[in-house]
């Protein structure tokens, strides 16, 4: 698993990191922000769309201020993420706040060009219910296993499997993939 | 799907590794011979595939400005202001702005008459609506209080209190069933209300029983602008000794004195702490015995106040009464002496 397969060396690395940050020091800002901002930023792209670039950024500027409170125990990027992945749900409630009167989520900008078929999925990911959406990124793109899925959203692991199974279902009848097989 | 049993769920948690053993070894064994389960199989592995070569996304430069989220910051911080006003102005419509209104109007109205001095005409009265009036005057916590109503301290005889049989020492606990455990509550409540109006008003009586009484409410006059702020009339003074039985008359413990070259008030009794609280609620307890006031002195001033008869020294002691101390000077064997009168709420003298 991802969260869990770094360790000894790598966890003291982590913990020098953030002890410099801790202390101000911006150059170990910027190391944590070249490592993992691509990823913390895919995540987030794919729960909040266009306000991704807001949540990294808002994301390791509170992970630099308050690396004081990292205690250790899992890898430093897990631990980033999380902050991203909390930023990303505040910032969802927001939009559903302002989703009366604005339009939809808008996609982000990919790093590069799309396949149509690509393409035709990020769109279908997106239309996504909210709920559903969100534990299919962490799970089925990211790679969360379910029970962090459920500590970061508040939800049993059960629901968190439920809700994938229905995102999956949901996937493969609008991507018509049953007819392609 | 509609070949077989097999739901899309079943199909999803075979593929995602979640059945259980039996479950597994069942299905697997189904699958061969079912086409559609198959097809969703197959479907589901096309997904994962798919997903597999989702792109990344760039992410920005860290100190990149964001001007966008300050926009929409502001928005929402606006939008939210907006929300909190608007809820403010209604809970603040709630809570009688009509009452505060008219609490403003009938204090400039006052002030307008009050300008004028005595004997000349007074202008018209505004047209302001006044909640009506108790009659009596509330009192101050560290005299006497009770947790579950308002102390009556004294009481205008021909009040609507006075005429429904309530006298001071009364504590009154609700008026229509609401409790009025403070001056606001009480003036709240009263504004629901208009002179002339009857209502039932609940009091406790000093012997601990509790009396439900029909009061008939009275317009409020010209400086009875809050429902206890009564001026201390000669009348308000005398039904003090008339509603405590057995209570020192204040009248035969100070009598004017200007017969001297000072005038001023004498002290011709000693009166116990207890015969003075029957009595009259006030500071005159501490007066006797630790505050050092005796027999035969001259009462001169109260503070900054000259003293010349009853009328001024308890209105006087009202208004020194929530310091933590004060001074009354008096002539005594014919020197001037300060008493520093030192009491604290709920003490006793």
């Amino acid at each position: 698993m991802r969260v869990t397969e770094e360790a000894g060396d790598a966890r003291e690395h982590d913990v020098r990191l953030a002890r410099r940050m801790a202390a101000g020091d911006r150059s170990a800002l910027g190391e944590a922000y070249a490592s993992w901002s691509q990823r913390v930023h895919s995540v987030a792209s794919r729960i909040v769309g266009h306000e991704a670039a807001d949540v990294t950024h808002d994301a390791f500027m509170q992970a630099y201020e308050r690396a004081v409170d990292y205690s250790g125990r899992g890898p430093l990027r897990a631990w980033i993420e999380r902050i991203a992945i909390t930023l990303a749900l505040k910032s969802l409630k927001r939009q559903r706040l302002f989703r009366g009167f604005a339009s939809r989520m808008r996609a982000p900008v990919p790093a590069a060009a799309m396949s149509a078929e690509t393409a035709e999925l990020e769109t279908a990911i997106r239309e996504l219910p909210d709920t559903l959406r969100t534990v299919f990124v962490l799970h089925a793109v990211e790679g969360y296993p379910h029970e962090e899925v459920a500590a970061m959203l508040g939800i049993s692991g059960s629901a968190s499997r439920q809700r994938l199974r229905r995102a999956r279902a949901i996937l493969v009848e609008r991507l018509e993939l049953e007819s392609e097989t | 799907m509609s070949e077989c049993l097999c739901t899309v769920d079943d199909v999803i948690r075979y593929h995602t590794d979640e059945m259980s053993a039996v479950e597994r070894a069942a299905f697997a064994t189904h699958l061969p011979a079912c086409a559609s389960c198959t097809q969703a199989v197959r479907a589901q592995a096309l997904l994962d595939r798919r997903v597999a070569a989702l792109p990344k996304y760039r992410a920005p430069r860290l100190a990149e400005p964001r001007p966008r989220a300050v926009g929409q910051r502001v928005l929402i911080a606006a939008t939210i202001a907006a929300v909190m006003a608007g809820g403010l102005l209604l809970e603040r419509e709630r809570r009688g702005f009509e009452e505060r209104r008219m609490v403003r109007a009938a204090l400039a109205a006052d002030a307008r008459l009050l300008a004028f001095l005595p004997g000349r005409p007074s202008p018209a009265m505004p047209d302001v609506r006044l909640p009506p009036w108790l009659g009596f005057v509330m009192c101050d916590e560290w005299i006497a209080s009770d947790p579950e109503g308002l102390y009556i301290c004294a009481l205008a005889p021909d009040g609507p209190l006075g005429r429904a049989g309530v006298i001071a020492g009364d504590v009154l606990l609700d008026i229509e069933a609401r409790a009025v455990r403070s001056d606001t509550a009480m003036y709240r409540r009263l504004t629901r209300f208009a002179p002339g109006d009857v209502v039932t008003v609940r009091v406790r009586r000093q012997d601990g029983r509790t009396d439900r009484v029909r009061v008939s409410l009275d317009p409020r006059r010209i400086g009875e602008r809050h429902p206890f702020d009564m001026d201390w009339s000669p009348a308000l003074i005398e039904s003090l000794n008339r509603t405590a039985p057995g209570a020192v008359d204040l009248r035969d413990v100070f009598i004017p004195d200007n017969t001297g070259s000072t005038a001023g008030l004498r002290v011709l009794l000693e009166p116990t702490p207890g015969e003075i609280r029957r009595t009259v609620l006030m500071p005159l307890p501490h007066l006797f015995g630790a505050g050092g006031l005796r027999r035969g002195d001259l009462i001169i001033r109260v503070q900054d106040e000259s003293i010349a008869e009853l009328f001024d020294l308890l209105p006087a002691l009202m208004r020194v009464q929530d310091r933590q101390a004060f001074d009354i000077h008096v002539l005594r064997d014919g020197a001037d002496v300060v008493l520093t009168i030192t009491s604290h709420p709920g003490t006793e003298p």
